[in-house]
């Protein structure tokens, strides 16, 4: 389970294992831009996805100096912003233009949940990274810094390079408003890429929740977590999570996946994570499930577009579920 | 019992250049000192035998610790400092242990890992241990090569999870 990955992207080829970097990453991908290639749309619209899914997507582009194959070699090594090279980033240019006007070119981009383009700038702040909004275009830039700070939430413990620094400001309950609108319009895949990465954004965004891996689909769940957590009915350990983004209510046959696929492995309690409430044989599913000591949650977006704290959300669930023992 | 990079070193590297009786014992040592290390957790004893069991170490949890929590009032460590990889009769063997105590959370110290480690997913002595899993067991498999790397027990809570949830995923432990 990678907390980090480094992709180098120099092809279209590549796109298949940008999304395997994507999807094994637990939390950031260094995402290295050949500066003689054109980075296509749709990579770019990959790592939104993975920014989106609470992924940190670092770019990094090599000294102008340094050749191709030395900087595949390191990490370490990039230049300031190249305006011509980024252009397909929205508004990165005009960002680059602002971040060199004002002497700041040691500043690293980031790409975020809400489109906007993050700024780490070393010499700050702790507690504060730059954030450009592209869509409030160039009249931002005349109005000065004031008007682009914003202090981040950092979650520095999280963080596998301990010199990114970047804060995690990604609202769970604006990113679950989000993808509620889109789902009915989406297909299928698309929107159970989009609920999980609510999904996982919304565990880790309980202290002491850590998402531990994303594992294949033949294993009956989608998450794994493991909880530091002992209160209100959860025990410190693992817990699964199966996200099902289907149109129609969950029936008997998901809970009784979820909950063979938590008893073969000894957890005591499976989450399930899903835009539409349970069918009838779903529910008499959970209460049967729950007759021979196994509670199934379940979590929708629409409990997270309260925006009431998700450790809130989640004890409150594992409260309900309590009384159903 | 404070933990010290240094002492934990010091233990780890006299335990791997052991030879002969003093093998066993020298790992035993240095086991003793990385758990009781955690906060509430100590020995209970050593080298324990009854009339159909050996146990290496017991050690008694207060339930404190990050790892510890969730775990049973016993946890059982056994120490294998063997030139070559563990079989999964001993791997079994050890389950049984955890199984007839009640105890959940158990550790085979196996200083080259156990048989079958790089192979498919279908070897014996994972699939022993993933079966062990639906009684709430949580066993953890460490070797050498990752105790080396260690420089604090936070990274050790982390090995200890990580193999866990690899066991968990049935993947190579």
């Amino acid at each position: 389970m990678e907390n980090r990955i480094q992709f180098t992207y120099w092809d279209s080829d590549q796109e298949k294992e940008l999304c395997r970097a994507v999807s094994a990453s637990n939390f950031q991908v260094d995402l290295l831009i050949d500066p003689a290639r054109t980075l296509p749309d749709r990579v770019l619209e990959r790592a939104r996805q993975a920014a989106l899914r609470s992924v940190l997507v670092r770019i990094l582009i090599p000294d102008p100096g340094l050749s191709w194959q030395d900087a595949s070699r390191t990490t370490s090594r990039r230049s300031p912003l190249a305006p011509h090279l980024l252009e397909g980033l929205e508004g990165l240019s005009l960002a680059s233009l602002f971040i060199r006007t004002h002497r700041r070119s040691d500043a690293e981009p980031y790409l975020r949940a809400d489109d906007a383009i993050y700024f780490w700038m070393p010499g700050a702040p702790e507690r504060t990274v730059l954030r450009f909004d592209a869509t409030r275009g160039s009249s931002r830039i005349r109005t000065g810094l004031p008007g682009y700070f914003e202090d981040v939430f950092l979650q520095s413990r999280d963080l596998a390079d301990p010199e990114s620094q970047v804060g995690r400001s990604v609202r769970v309950a604006d990113l679950a408003q989000k993808i509620l609108s889109r789902a009915p319009r989406g297909d299928v895949s698309q929107r159970g890429y989009e609920l999980e990465t609510l999904a996982l954004a919304f565990f880790k965004a309980i202290p002491g929740i850590n998402v531990m891996a994303v594992p294949p689909d033949e294993l009956g769940f989608d998450i794994l977590l493991w909880s530091e957590l002992s209160v209100g009915g959860l025990n410190a350990g693992p817990l699964v999570v199966e996200v099902k983004a289907w149109m129609q209510p969950i029936d008997a046959r998901v809970v009784k996946r979820l909950a063979e696929a938590a008893r073969e492995r000894g957890i005591p309690i499976g989450i399930l994570f899903s835009f539409t409430p349970l069918s009838r044989s779903g529910l008499e599913a959970v209460r049967s499930e729950a007759a021979r000591g196994l509670p199934i949650l379940l979590l929708r977006p629409e409990d997270v577009v309260s925006g009431a704290h998700p450790r809130e959300i989640l004890l409150s669930r594992l409260q309900e579920a309590q009384h159903r023992l | 019992m404070t933990w010290d990079l240094d002492t934990y070193r010091s233990l780890l590297y006299t335990s791997m250049a052991a030879t002969g009786v003093e093998k066993g014992p020298a790992l035993e040592t240095f086991l003793e000192y990385v758990f009781t290390s955690f906060e509430g957790v100590s020995l209970l004893g050593r080298d324990l035998r009854s009339p159909s069991q050996e146990l290496d170490l017991v050690l008694w949890n207060d339930q404190l610790s990050d790892y510890f929590r969730s775990a049973s009032s016993e946890v059982i460590i056994e120490a294998k400092n063997w030139d070559a990889p563990v079989g999964s009769g001993e791997v079994s063997w050890f389950l049984q242990k955890l199984l007839q105590r009640g105890v959940t959370h158990g550790f085979l110290v196996a200083a080259h890992g156990v048989t079958g480690a790089t192979r498919d997913r279908s070897d014996g002595a994972v699939d022993s241990l993933y079966q062990s899993l639906q009684h709430g067991t949580r066993p953890v498999v460490l070797t050498y090569d990752e105790l080396d790397v260690m420089t604090s027990l936070e990274d050790l809570t982390q090995l200890f999870k990580q193999k866990c949830c690899k066991l968990l995923l049935k993947q190579v432990v």
